[in-house]
């Protein structure tokens, strides 16, 4: 099987987010970049598919400036083939919409058996590209799926996509189709250092705007479809407190208080 | 008639969901602003009696795109018969939940209508221009981004559940239902085989939304109930665990155990209860949205990191929880 | 008459038979060098300075491999040192004796063979330089023989007592660590028990035949004479018996290579070969990353060891040289919580891979994997890396480079769970293994004021390290060293949000490439900021700090903050004043203790603390318990087995005390939960060494 993997780096979880002075973005200085973790359980599987069908093969394809190809070559030296990047200036800023379109025909001539993703990265919080591409390129799709089996002829695939409830769909797709991972599909395998090194000799393609054969006007900031306004940062969390009185009472305001306040409850 | 606002109705087993609701709610005031109807719109077959609540909160119109085919929900048919229908009918804004399934549909039909799209959103409202411009939060809530759609149409947002408040319902109030008999969708390349329901105690440690914890001051395996009790009464999604040191008396099993040598969680709420809060502990849950800790000690580490903290005696402030959740639920 | 005492060498023996005897002596060495040589080779399969390991067995290949041998800084290097080694644990037996009982055992065998040996030696030679050079030069006689025979005889009573303890030892009293005894061990013991008595029979019979005047001095075998004399018969068993006792001792020396017995050469060997360095905490450095990162070609390199030809030659010598006494699984925290690692197992399963895997080649075929059909994976994750197996072991046999080759071979291959996986990543991305935000590595110094090392005019960079940055329990020990060094005027800085995880855990997990990739960080930033002069709050810093930062370009006079404080405190600088009542029991940390010998220092602090009771918990300096956070514990949890920190608590409690003090933040969380699971916490108190510092000193 040919298997893709769409990949995005983003920064690490635990990034202290700050706002651009004119509100047009985040500060990008002093971030850690990282694979997104649910790409890694897509990683993961695509491996582990490639393990069990002799011939297969694995690349990883992530849309984004120079930096990503060092998250690419993570992907490598867990056990993909291949990796390409899409980088260009014109596709900065580009809204889920146009990311999809330039991965869509990216992916098109590649004519990939699966495609696998993350349910979401974890930088925009979007979850829209895998659908938007599932659409571009007319194939199915099975989003946040936490079980994969692919059959023994390759051409459909068994997802297990977890809705609300703890319950699960189960969907039978047919190939080719883009299957978002959702955690739980695996355990990741870890790469390391030098591994990551030694992936410096598989194969790395790079694609730009010219060798697409795409107009500036229709991708990154100029093609995006919604346009951001402004970022800001959330109001600060309060404080811990601790509710005061009789233990009995105390658990009586706290309740209300997750109610009211947190609105957790 | 084009420029309404519409509201994708989710319905599950024969019932509509909340969120509809919440949508109509939230999106009356844009479709008053803009002069515009509101249209409620849902897929399916047989759902006549379902949404004839719709007009009490605040639906003008209710659509309802009638197909055998779409009696159980399927990405690219579901996708396939909304845009069509939007094609049709030409609405400045079409909102959906965020939901399993809100978020599995409407890139799709973004997609096929080669429009923009706001995913998850907690407000929503329309900007100066009068274009929608809802508020949406990124690196897990760490920032909040506006966005417009200024051209493509119709203007799509996804909207968190529970985020926008029910109107009171307007009884007497009806909405004018329009039936309509859709193409059964092809060239779906993807079949429900079945749905698998959710049982309660299988909620992982880190699927869960709440989880309420142990320490070593549970004293005994069988003082868990309490725990357990609690979670019953908030429901699905929430499920017990333990610290290291509580697993390590033996009070719970390993596979309970929350911290870095356990499960890593993140639920909305997690409630330690007689629990320090030593550093081991605390890498596996800190993340936590909203955090409450109940110890005796004062001085426990864990109060540095909670929202909200009792210090007492848990077997008094547990039963208490439980009465008091019980009671909410119930309102509900 | 006593000048005339002495022994016919070949007395009452037929001419034919001294010819035969000559003939099997010969043979005896002919097996011996064979046994020799053929392991000889096996042991070429492994790694020389020079050449990777490979298995080529011939005479060539030997030769060549000798000369590489000769010229390899690892073996050839520190003689006196070694040689010093070699006679104190060797030759005197000082390491054996480190436990009494089997340590006398083996020292009467060890003493009765050498000394027999240089017994017969002595009538040999006696013999034959009168035989061929001549009579006159016969010395063995007179007083001297007596002397000697009487010297002997003590000896020779010891070499029966040797054997029949051991015999005693393991088929009666049957100790756990000799659990696996094999049929050579009886073999052995049988053969060895049966030359002594044979000896003294023999001298016995040969005293019935010569009844010599001198006899009596002969005790044993005079003693044997009065009893057997009477059995008229007695003489005519001299010969039959002279005969087996020199078969016997003949076969004892063929089979040398071929049994146990092979230790009296492997086990010296590995005396000798064994490292001899300062730092007897590093790691070997089997790559450098940074030369692999400005690499335009692809850098080859092996991560660790996954055949037993990645394994050295001195390495492999030495798994021939384990004896199976089974010290190492007496001290060790893995085998003693009942966790699936025995540091005797381990060596004798590589021993046996090492064996069976050169059979197969030479008869060629597919030997098996030494991952997981040899080595169970969860053998080596089992280790705390504590160096008690290393440090009781009496032939200096190195475990912890076995288990960290094959663990980093595990690592490269990926093959970790999910926990340690976690832990590496969290350490990859934020730099410490909980994954807190780096952003926040000098919170715990917000309002502190203290200068950053990049600004600062300081004498000591103070090295929080993860624990004391993150963990609430141990940020109280980095700010009890703040106050500390307040106090005794000490100019110091710190690399605040620049400070990265020291690595020492990573590397001992077996990830070279991480602990390469923190050590260029942090030594760059040290070096940056003129860093001279570096104290810790975790040992585990400092034994990567001290010993292993300068092979990687980081050289820096590295303390621990117990060694400062105590020096401190003697001086005068730091006054303990404030009484504590109290028993207070010292926790030796692994990595200050049997790592770097500090041992009396943070008991020093304890004892300067007015009123104090220093108590000792049961195995203590360098026989301490691991707490099992060691070598990545502290990221794992077990299936199988129970704590060690629990085992640890209890023998600590045995002792009584108000306060268990230790001086490693990793031993303080595993004390804390082990005291939450016990239900005693806030019975006994637990604290830092210098935290108790912090609170007794006059301000």
């Amino acid at each position: 099987m040919k298997i893709g993997v769409l990949m995005k780096q983003v920064p690490d979880t635990e990034t202290k987010i700050r706002i651009k002075d004119d509100a047009s973005g985040i500060v990008t200085d002093g971030i850690k970049w990282v694979m997104n973790p649910y790409d890694e359980y897509a990683v993961e599987e695509a491996l582990r598919i490639k393990e069990k069908k002799a011939g297969s093969t694995v690349a990883i394809i992530s849309m984004g400036p120079k930096r990503s190809v060092e998250t690419i070559r993570t992907g490598l030296a867990m056990g993909a083939d291949s990796g390409i990047l899409i980088d260009d200036p014109a596709f900065e800023g580009a809204d889920c919409y146009a990311t999809a379109k330039v991965l869509a025909k990216v992916l098109e001539p590649e004519k990939f058996d699966l495609l696998l993703c993350g349910k979401q990265a974890i930088d925009d919080d979007s979850a829209q590209v895998p659908q938007t591409v599932a659409e571009l390129l007319g194939i199915p799709q099975a989003m946040v799926i936490e079980k994969l089996i692919i059959s023994d002829d390759g051409k459909k695939a068994t997802c297990y996509r977890r809705v609300e409830g703890g319950a699960k769909e189960v969907l039978e797709v047919e190939l080719p189709a883009i299957i978002a991972a959702e955690k739980g599909l695996n355990e990741p395998r870890y790469a390391s250092l030098p591994g990551i090194m030694k992936a410096k000799s598989k194969p790395m393609k790079e694609v730009n705007l010219s060798t697409l054969g795409l107009k500036a006007e229709e991708v990154g900031a100029k093609g995006a479809k919604l346009k951001v306004k402004k970022y800001s940062l959330p109001a600060d969390k309060a404080p811990g407190k601790i509710v005061p009185g009789e233990p009995e009472d105390a658990a009586r305001a706290l309740v209300k208080m997750l109610r009211e306040e947190a609105k957790v409850v | 008639m084009a420029n309404e606002v519409w509201i994708y109705a989710e319905h599950k087993d024969g019932k509509l969901k909340k969120s509809a609701l919440e949508l109509l709610s939230g999106a009356r005031s844009l479709a008053n602003d803009l002069g515009t109807q509101l249209v409620a719109v849902t897929l399916g077959c047989g759902l006549e009696a379902m949404v004839k609540e719709l007009g009490a909160y605040g639906a003008d119109k209710v659509i309802i795109a009638e197909n055998e085919a779409l009696k159980s929900y399927l990405a690219v048919a579901y996708a396939q018969t909304l845009a069509g229908l939007a094609k049709q009918h030409q609405p400045a804004i079409l909102l959906g939940p965020a939901s399993a399934q809100g978020k599995d549909l409407f890139p799709r039909v973004a997609a096929k209508l080669g429009t923009g799209m706001a995913s998850d959103c907690i407000k929503i409202q329309l900007d100066g221009q009068k274009l929608l411009s809802p508020v949406r939060p990124m690196y897990a809530g760490k920032a909040l981004v506006e966005a417009n759609i200024p051209e493509a149409r119709p203007q799509m947002a996804t909207v968190r559940p529970n985020v926008l408040a029910v109107a009171p319902k307007q009884e007497g109030k009806q909405a004018q239902i329009e039936k309509v008999a859709v193409e059964a969708p092809k060239d779906l390349k993807t079949i429900l085989k079945e749905i698998v329901k959710g049982a309660k105690e299988t909620v992982d440690l880190t699927e869960a939304t709440i989880i309420i914890s142990g320490g070593r001051a549970m004293k005994a395996a069988d003082n868990f109930k309490i725990l357990w009790d609690l979670a019953e009464v908030f429901g699905s999604g929430t499920t017990v665990g333990a610290s290291r040191a509580a697993v390590d008396s033996g009070f719970a099993p390993a596979d309970m155990q929350v911290g870095q040598t356990g499960k890593v969680v993140n639920p909305t709420l997690y409630i330690a209860c007689g629990i320090s809060g030593a550093i081991q502990h605390l890498a596996g849950m800190r993340t936590s949205k909203f955090i409450v800790a109940i110890n005796k000690d004062a001085d426990a580490p864990i109060f540095q990191k909670a929202d909200y903290g009792i210090v007492g005696d848990l077997f008094k402030v547990v039963p208490v929880l439980t009465e008091e959740v019980k009671k909410l639920k119930a309102q509900d | 008459m006593i000048e005339t005492a002495q022994r016919e060498v070949f007395g009452h023996i037929p001419h034919a038979l001294e010819i035969g005897h000559y003939v099997l002596s010969v043979l005896a060495v002919v097996f011996l060098a064979y046994g020799i040589y053929r392991r000889f080779n096996i042991w070429r399969m492994g790694k020389i300075e020079g050449r990777e390991g490979a298995f080529k067995p011939g005479i060539k290949g030997m030769l060549e491999d000798v000369f590489l041998l000769m010229e390899s800084p690892s073996v050839m290097s520190n003689y006196f040192k070694r040689l010093w080694r070699f006679i104190r644990d060797g030759a005197l037996q000082l390491r054996p004796l480190r436990e009494l009982y089997p340590g006398l055992m083996h020292i009467l065998i060890f003493w009765g063979i050498a000394i027999l040996l240089v017994g017969a030696l002595v009538d040999a030679v006696d013999h034959y330089i009168s035989l061929f050079l001549s009579p006159a030069l016969h010395f063995n006689q007179g007083f001297f023989y007596i002397g000697f025979s009487i010297f002997l005889e003590f000896v020779g009573l010891g070499f029966v007592l040797g054997p029949a303890i051991a015999i005693f030892r393991r088929y009666i009293q049957r100790p756990p660590r000799l659990s696996d005894t094999k049929g050579e061990d009886a073999l052995v013991l049988g053969l060895l028990l049966f030359i002594a008595v044979s000896g003294f029979l023999l001298e016995g019979l040969g005293q019935v035949l010569d009844q010599p005047a001198w006899g009596k001095w002969s005790f044993v075998g005079f003693g044997i004479a009065s009893v057997l004399k009477p059995l008229g018969f007695a003489g005519s068993l001299y010969v039959p018996v002279w005969f087996m006792h020199q078969v016997t001792a003949l076969a004892f020396i063929a089979i040398i290579p071929y049994t146990k017995l092979f230790h009296i050469i492997t086990s010296s060997m590995t005396l000798y070969l064994a490292p001899v360095d300062e730092a007897k905490g590093a790691l070997s450095t089997p790559f450098s990353l940074k030369e692999m990162m400005e690499a335009t070609t692809e850098v080859q390199f092996k991560l660790g060891a996954d055949r037993i030809e990645d394994f050295t030659f001195s390495q492999l010598v030495s798994l021939d040289g384990c004896t199976r006494c089974g010290r190492c699984q007496d001290n060790c925290p893995a085998h003693l919580s009942e966790r699936p690692l025995s540091p005797k197992e381990l060596i004798q399963d590589l021993k046996t891979h090492m064996l069976e895997k050169a059979k197969a080649i030479s008869q060629g075929k597919e030997a098996k994997p030494l991952h997981e059909e040899a080595i169970k994976a969860e053998s080596l994750w089992a280790c705390t890396t504590c160096r008690n197996c290393i440090e009781h072991c009496p032939v200096g046999i190195q475990h912890l480079p076995f288990i960290m080759d094959l663990r980093r071979s595990l690592v490269g291959e990926a093959k970790i769970d999910h926990l340690q996986r976690q832990s590496l990543m969290n350490t990859t991305n934020n730099y410490n293994p909980w994954g807190i935000a780096f952003s926040d590595r000098a919170a715990w110094a917000a309002d502190l004021k203290i200068p950053r090392a990049a600004e600062g005019d300081f004498e000591y960079l103070y090295f929080v390290g993860c624990a004391g940055t993150y963990d609430q329990k141990a940020q109280k020990i980095a700010l009890a060293m703040v106050k500390v060094m307040r106090a005794a005027g000490i100019k110091f800085a710190i690399l605040g949000e620049q400070e990265k995880c020291c690595g020492e855990w990573v590397r001992r997990l077996g990830d070279e490439g991480l602990y390469q990739q923190l050590v260029m960080d942090n030594t760059e930033v040290m070096n940056q900021a003129g860093v001279k002069k570096i104290i810790t709050a975790c040992p585990h810093c400092f034994t990567t700090l001290k010993d292993e930062y300068p092979t990687l370009g980081g050289k820096y006079e590295v303390f621990h903050q117990s060694q400062l404080v105590s020096e401190w405190v003697r001086s005068g600088r730091i006054a303990l004043k404030k009484e504590l009542d109290l028993k207070v029991a010292y926790h030796d940390s692994c990595y200050l203790g049997r790592y770097n010998d500090i041992y009396e220092q943070p008991r020093s602090l304890i004892q300067a603390i007015p009123k104090t009771q220093l108590v000792e918990i049961e195995r203590n300096h360098n026989k301490s318990f691991c707490c099992g956070a060691g070598g990545g514990g502290m990221w794992a949890e077990f299936e199988k087995g129970r704590k060690p920190s629990e085992l640890r608590l209890e023998m600590a409690l045995k002792s009584d005390p108000g306060m268990i003090v230790t001086a490693c933040p990793y031993c303080m969380t595993m004390f804390e939960d082990a005291m939450k699971v016990k239900d005693i916490e806030g019975k006994v108190q637990l604290k830092d060494v210098v935290e108790l510092v912090a609170e007794h000193m006059a301000v």
